[in-house]
């Protein structure tokens, strides 16, 4: 029941804001799309049918989630202050009371017994260069597999993104070829799955 | 009848039957590990091999794989979010969400008891229900098609709990993604902006692989400092107890599931994938366990998360009863009319012709030997299921061991591959890299994303049907509200868009107004309270 | 982690029994591979091996346009698997799908001209480029053997009221736009073989309400349904429903009946007209290729259409054999696309 409260909420409501003008925007656009492809008879609407009744929909949904989160934050409102003044009658009902339930509702906190696991994650602008090598790489892989290779591309992409996550340079190396060989011999050999050769081909 | 059995018993006990089960078996458990490869791409690799077979053990490699194929694909999705298979989307989010509680092996024993007592009733159904049953399916026509894919995506309405809107916008997205490609009418391009790779519309198994697995590898590597959810260990050892004592516990859940799966199963061309996400809706929607969160506290809080984990554990044997169900009694049309229930038995059928087997009503009068080797393949596969599934559930929880670091290394490199596969091209693996970002994008808007997978699928089926009732017709709508089938189908799809939106309505308005009360009970303040909370629009 | 040995060796285990599996069923299929082999004439194999030495280079890539599971594919891996036994290397069937078959043929087209990418060209090759899907035909290739070829089919439900194809054309003729049809999306090959039909007998093309499937298989569901009237697939596609006399074949549309139906009376038995509707299947390879590599490949063709195996398999599988070599199969490429597109011209399904 406090500030940090409030902003949250109305966090939740920019956000759903934002995902209904989206949604909206995107049916406006398939609308038109839809009803430019050709007729299979005159009046009689072929490939475009689906689109615009899809696009008709978004922009149905997408209004009616904007003008719902519009009406729940009022409500809440109406409903926080109504149990804020039924608490009023009774000050020994503390509020903290009253918070407890929003709590339980928050994202389940992690398990902390039998914890195995390594935290992979950064602070700061490491967080967005780290997506950057995961998407970089693999756009790199679509571009080079062809002329490098599969089992180059790919112990490439995984030693980069291993050791982006902070592992030792040499757990990343190792990681790295031992994935790529080991799907190369899975795929190639067992499945049957050619996979690009590069500049190793004739090996 | 036993005598037919007796000399079946003889074909299924040869030596190379019990291999090529066994070979199959292990064959089709690792292909379903592996994201991006179906039982379908499995069982096209089988096929070359299935010419130096005998009859009998051909069909046991092909019918045994497809059994263990199916459950495997439950393994990445729990594991690593990354459904196998179609049919294992419907619940990936309850899988994963079991294994970051802990409760990973207890998730997958569910599945994989499910999944052999689905497969075991859908072995029943085969048996004994099939000519009925087939004959009931050949009656089906577009029209009924039609509502039984509609019926499939007022799943979605379901699976979005909380708010049914995105989820809606979430389905939306999907079946816009599905138009893409040429269309079923005219063979007009659409959403292809001129590439011609595109002809080919998009790949469920790309837009899964990365609406899961890359979204969920991005949101780890770009996470905070302390963010990032630490994955408890999974011991496989002593989870077998606990599983059976879910089952039992779910017993009511899992006849449900393969009684839908059997029945769904059986319609030629719906399939495994539509029974999943049919049974997930249907347990969903009539789960008695109350979701907890009106206790208050620490202790109230745990309890609400121990009620969320059971009606996951309930869902779970629900769909995974009737995908296996759905996989032997697609087998129902197959064997009966020679009509192909879904792209494995497709497959099936040219391997039997070439085989000197006619699918059909020969092959009742003439050849029952092989029917009842048939019949006992089924069920022979489905009880190896049991303990080669469980060596897998226990290897599989090593994949948590290896660190996070190098996990997420390998989690985007069997994805690449896994893209790659499907269609030996770079732009299945464009198109998971998009989808990565879109699935990204649309957890942290709190849009659900099985809803996507599930247009994508049903897309193409709701409208083909759709389209081809109205060309047949003329524009005569009438034909899809009059015919008997129809209208029991239309009655489920009413009920089912209904149930979730209105029990979550009462659901919601009475708590406001029990924690009023309680609030107010103490206090004078109560009795001038406020209105009762508007009805939502 | 003192803890990891005994887990170390389940997972160890089962690798090692995935290992095995794999390993054993490629050991299947190789020993298989190599009995098959036998029963073509040895001294031939390598007659054909001795045309160029050089010839291949590694493993060959066979390109299908369709995807796997399907008749196309079924067809692509047996002779794959035959000659990969004949040739000495391994062959492996790449599924390029999408777009009726622009794609996979397409990059056929775009193959290094080396003879180790080939591929199974279907009947589409012809019909895409007049749909204007795509700019490439029969001419951007170098064909190498035709292998296959099937007449289209008439087919209806058991219980329908026609007993030839003379009193369903003249149905259609007096009550049009009642009839309707199915076998294959809007512009496939079936759909063409109706119009061709229809324009053949004068009757317009719109007088029969055609009704797009995602090929034969769902639109024979919809005949026994009751959802269509009739069909134009292949007979052997035909085959399980008109065995289990839920549908009765009416006519072939060819000059010649199907082997494998030899109780189906050809159109112009009936009808006296000699149109004639086929598919077929050949394997080729991009433009600029190795006369020598062409002349090698076609000749191990030539033994696997010749071979009891091949044979065996197409006539359980209802589909019909016919060779070509890479001459007369060009050639065939080339006239089917004219007169494929000359029935696509009148029926208005060319841009």
């Amino acid at each position: 029941m406090t500030a940090q409260d409030t902003s949250s909420a109305a966090g939740a409501l920019r956000g759903n804001l934002v995902i209904g003008a989206v949604t909206v925007a995107v049916g406006a656009v398939v609308i038109p799309y839809g009803a430019s492809m050709p007729f299979i008879r005159e009046g009689i609407p072929g490939p475009g049918l689906f689109p615009m009744m899809i696009g008709g929909l978004l922009v149905l949904f997408g209004a009616l989630l904007a003008l719902t989160s519009v009406l729940a934050a009022r409500r809440e409102r109406r409903h926080r202050d109504a149990l804020a003044a039924a608490h009023a009658g009774e000050e020994s009902v503390p509020a903290a009371d009253a918070a407890a339930p929003a709590e339980g509702a928050a994202p389940e906190p992690a398990v902390i017994s039998s914890v195995i696991d390594t935290d992979v994650g950064s602070d700061g602008p490491r967080r967005w260069v780290n997506g950057a090598i995961l998407m970089g790489g693999i756009v790199f892989f679509v571009l080079f597999a062809e002329i490098l290779g599969f089992p180059l591309t790919m112990a490439l992409l995984v030693t980069a993104i291993v050791w982006s996550l902070r592992a030792r340079w040499w757990v990343a190396v190792l990681t790295g070829a031992a994935t790529s060989l080991a799907l190369w011999a899975m795929f190639e050999q067992v499945l049957m799955v050619q996979l690009p050769d590069g500049i190793l081909r004739g090996f | 009848m036993i005598e037919n059995f007796q000399g079946a018993l003889t074909l299924v006990a040869d030596p190379t039957t019990i291999l090529v089960v066994l070979l199959a078996g292990v064959f089709g458990l690792v292909i379903g590990s592996l994201p991006g490869m179906t039982a379908t791409l499995a069982a096209a690799l089988l096929v070359p091999f299935t010419f130096f077979l005998e009859p009998v053990p051909a069909i046991a490699a092909i019918i045994t794989m497809s059994a263990m194929t199916i459950f495997a694909g439950d393994i990445p999705s729990a594991l690593l979010r990354i459904p196998g298979t179609p049919s294992s989307a419907a619940y990936t989010e309850d899988a994963f969400a079991l294994t970051r509680r802990g409760k990973g092996a207890l998730g997958l024993g569910v599945s994989l008891v499910a999944s052999v007592i689905g497969g075991l009733v859908g072995s029943v159904v085969l048996i004994f229900v099939s000519p009925v049953l087939g004959e009931f399916a050949l009656r089906f026509t577009s029209y009924e098609y039609f509502w039984v894919a509609v019926l499939g995506l007022t799943a979605a309405v379901i699976v979005s709990r909380g708010s049914q809107l995105k989820g809606g916008i979430a389905l939306m997205a999907g079946l816009l993604i599905s138009t893409v490609g040429l269309d079923v009418t005219l063979g007009h391009p659409r959403f292809t902006f001129g590439e011609e790779q595109l002809y080919r519309g998009v790949d469920f198994i790309a837009a899964m692989i990365g609406l899961f697995g890359l979204s969920e590898v991005l949101r780890a590597v770009t996470a905070r400092k302390g963010e990032s959810m630490p994955i408890p260990r999974v011991d496989g050892a002593g989870a077998i107890r606990p599983t059976f004592r879910a089952v039992w516990r779910n017993r009511g859940r899992i006849a449900t599931g393969s009684g839908i799966g059997g029945v769904v199963g059986a319609l030629p061309g719906a399939g495994a994938d539509i029974a999943a996400w049919i049974a997930y809706a249907v347990t969903r929607a009539t789960s008695r366990i109350r979701p907890g969160g009106a206790s208050t506290g620490a202790e109230g809080a745990e309890e609400a998360r121990d009620a969320e984990d059971d009606r996951r554990v309930e869902a779970i044997s629900g769909a995974a009863s009737a995908n296996n169900a759905g996989i032997a009694s697609a087998y129902v049309p197959t064997l009966a009319f020679g009509i192909p229930g879904d792209t494995i038995t497709a497959i099936l059928i040219g391997v039997l012709l070439v085989k000197g087997i006619t699918p059909g009503p020969d092959l009742f009068l003439y050849q029952t030997d092989t029917l009842y080797a048939l019949y006992l393949l089924f069920i022979v596969a489905n009880l190896l299921l049991l303990p080669l599934g469980f060596l897998l559930i226990r290897a599989s929880g090593f994949v948590l061991r290896i660190p996070r670091s190098v996990l997420m290394g390998l989690i985007v490199a069997i994805s690449i591959c896994g893209a790659f596969a499907i269609n030996n091209g770079y732009l299945e693996v464009g198109l998971m890299v998009a989808f990565g970002i879109l699935g990204y994008l649309f957890e942290k808007g709190g849009i659900p994303l099985a809803p996507v997978v599930l247009g994508i699928v049903l897309g193409p089926i709701v409208e083909r049907n759709f389209m081809q009732s109205v060309i047949k017709t003329n524009w005569d709508l009438t034909q899809f509200f009059t015919r008997p089938i129809s209208a029991v189908l239309i009655v489920l799809v009413v009920l089912a868009i209904a149930s979730a939106p209105l029990t979550g309505w009462l659901g919601r308005r009475s708590a406001r107004a029990a924690e009023l009360r309680a609030a107010g009970a103490g206090g004078p303040g109560a009795a001038d309270g406020p209105d009762a909370p508007g009805p939502l629009p | 982690m003192t803890r990891t040995a005994r887990p170390a060796r389940t997972r160890s285990l089962l690798r090692g029994l995935a290992g095995t599996a794999a390993l054993a069923l490629v050991a299947a299929g190789c020993s298989g591979g190599g009995g098959s082999a036998e029963s073509v004439d040895d001294d031939a194999v390598q007659a054909c091996n001795d045309i160029n030495t050089e010839y291949p280079s590694g493993p060959i890539e066979l390109i299908v346009p369709w995807a796997a599971g399907g008749g196309t594919d079924g067809v692509a891996r047996l002779i794959g698997d035959q000659l990969s036994g004949q040739i000495g290397t391994s062959i492996n069937v790449v599924n390029r799908t999408g777009g009726s078959g622009v794609v996979g043929h397409q990059a056929m087209v775009d193959a290094a001209p080396d003879g180790q990418t080939v591929g199974l060209v279907t009947v589409e090759i012809g019909m895409m480029h007049h749909q204007g899907l795509t700019d490439i035909s029969g001419e951007d290739l170098t064909a190498i053997s035709q292998m296959n070829e099937d007449g289209a089919g008439i087919t209806v439900a058991a219980d329908a009221e026609w007993e030839n194809a003379e009193e369903l054309l003249t149905h259609i003729e007096e009550n049009p736009g009642e009839v309707t049809a199915s076998g294959t999306g809007q512009g496939g090959i079936w759909h063409l073989a109706l119009l061709g039909m229809l324009i053949d007998n004068d009757i317009p093309v719109d007088a029969v309400n055609f009704v797009p499937s995602e090929g034969a298989a769902p639109a024979l569901q919809e005949l026994v349904a009751g959802g269509v009237d009739m069909t134009t697939n292949a007979l052997g596609e035909s085959k399980t429903m008109l065995d289990s006399e839920r549908a009765k074949a009416l006519a072939v549309m060819g000059t010649e009946r199907d082997p494998a139906f030899p109780d189906v009376e050809t159109l112009q038995e009936q009808t006296g007209s000699d149109y004639s509707m086929t598919v077929w299947r050949g394997i080729a390879g991009p433009l600029e290729m190795d006369p020598t590599v062409v002349e090698e490949l076609e000749c191990h063709l030539g033994l696997i259409a010749e071979s009891e195996e091949y044979n065996q398999f197409m006539t359980d599988s209802g589909l019909g054999v016919k060779y070509a070599g890479a001459e007369d199969f060009q050639t065939l490429m080339r006239e089917d696309d004219a007169a494929k597109g000359e029935v696509m011209e009148e029926a208005g399904l060319a841009e």
